[in-house]
């Protein structure tokens, strides 16, 4: 059962187009769980659509046609094949296990203090720090404030913040008006997908401890 | 953006030819063999190499089009509207027209196909095999018929305020963010999300009443 949705604006971007890799990362997990997102998301491309429909045309070359039926039989797998363990099948939603292409045994973990593991993941833009971020159960995460929008997906275990809690597939949103302090919930490891777009200014005691956590 | 651009009364996307009439221009049912939605099926379930035929001739230079609109060279819109249509053959047994028009699900993929060509990122996807087994499927809502709601789009659009037109126009033509659009424009990011969400509101309300 979703909770924290992705906000109207974000799906906006996201069904225009206009949104980059990294937080589209974002809301496809997230619509990979949530019914109720795909439809706001499947009202906008409806826009869209439309749009397409009544952009008017530009001719293609004559040979065109010909030369997409000529494809239609080559076999030219979209991606390659995509096997995963079980606990990896479990944690990553589609959109994020096909971007992360790996299990999750075999990212490169990298310690950021005694509770909290990181694996930073590719991303197409160096605007953007796109990582996993593995807490243990009650552990404390980051506290940070910084200068930009931080994305944090839950994929396993949960969340607790400011008195709401996060469960599979829901999504806090943080601005720079916010000072957080969340939590991992008590009941298992939590791990979530965490989307950065500006330097985080760490506060409290993980500042030095997670130096490292600021992108590079 | 200069002024008198920005304060014009309607989307302007209307690109290299101008549709015929107001209303969008039907599909042509060149062989009697149906909609779009129609033709899709007989992709997805027969592999009808026909009725792919007959979708190319309709939606790739739409696609074209678009992708000229947003920027493209013509060159790449070439090859994107052909990426796309062969996504369309290979995806079309996923097409579910309880969940989507045909002209949306195209629309959702051309724009993906651009934005893999023209980023250079990979745009990642939510593929039906992705849904949350959990997760009621309750993805079966009403759709909007294909042309019908294309031409009451384009008369609906050239009777919003030009201030709500200029910020949709923004995000579906100029690859802007809410973010970017704001600050072009110098406006608060809320002033923004609001014309958009107006603009929206209105566009999917007139064409709802389209709805079969
Ligand atoms: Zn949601």
């Amino acid at each position: 059962m979703i909770r924290h949705h992705i906000a109207h604006d974000l799906l906006v971007d996201y069904a225009s187009g206009s949104l980059p890799e990294a937080p589209s990362l974002v809301v496809a997990t997230h619509l990979a769980c949530c019914a109720s997102c795909r439809e706001d998301v499947r009202r906008i491309e409806d826009i869209g659509g439309a749009l397409l429909e009544s952009v008017g045309t530009a001719s293609l070359g004559p040979d065109a046609l010909a030369a997409a039926l000529d494809r239609l039989d080559k076999h030219e797998p979209e991606t390659t094949e995509l096997r995963l363990d079980e606990e990896s099948r479990k944690v990553l939603p589609g959109p994020l296990a096909r971007h992360v292409h790996r299990n999750l045994g075999d990212l490169r973990w990298r310690r950021l203090g005694p509770c909290i593991e990181e694996a930073v993941l590719a991303s197409a833009s160096p605007i953007f720090k796109t990582a996993l971020l593995r807490v243990a159960a009650g552990a404390a995460m980051p506290a940070h404030t910084h200068g930009g929008h931080e994305y944090t997906l839950v994929l396993k275990g949960g969340i607790r913040d400011g008195g709401a809690e996060y469960r599979h597939g829901d999504v806090m949103s943080l601005d720079d008006t916010h000072e957080h302090k969340p939590v991992a919930t008590e009941d298992e490891e939590c791990i979530c997908l965490v989307v950065l777009d500006a330097p985080v200014r760490l506060t409290g005691r993980f500042a030095r401890l997670l130096n490292p956590f600021i992108k590079h | 953006m200069s002024l008198i651009l920005a304060s014009r009364h309607m989307l302007d996307f209307v690109l290299v030819r101008p549709p015929r009439s107001k209303m969008a221009e039907e599909f042509v049912d060149r062989n009697g063999r149906g909609d779009p939605a129609s033709l899709l099926h007989s992709v997805g379930a027969h592999g009808d190499r026909s009725a792919f035929s007959d979708l190319f001739e309709h939606f790739a230079p739409r696609i074209k089009a678009y992708c000229l609109k947003r920027g493209s060279s013509l060159s790449a819109a070439e090859e994107i509207a052909q990426e796309a249509m062969i996504k369309v053959w290979r995806r079309a047994a996923q097409f579910d027209p309880a969940r989507a028009s045909a002209s949306t699900w195209i629309f959702a993929i051309a724009r993906n196909a651009r934005i893999d060509a023209f980023r250079r990122e990979k745009r990642p996807e939510v593929l039906p095999e992705d849904f949350d087994a959990e997760d009621p499927s309750s993805d079966t809502f009403g759709h909007l018929a294909d042309a019908e709601a294309g031409g009451k789009l384009v008369a609906e659009i050239s009777t919003l305020p030009p201030d709500q037109a200029e910020v949709v126009r923004k995000a579906f033509f100029e690859d802007k963010t809410h973010q970017e659009i704001a600050q072009e424009l110098k406006l608060p990011l809320g002033t923004v999300k609001s014309r958009i969400r107006l603009a929206l509101g209105r566009l999917r309300k007139s064409m709802s009443e389209f709805q079969p």
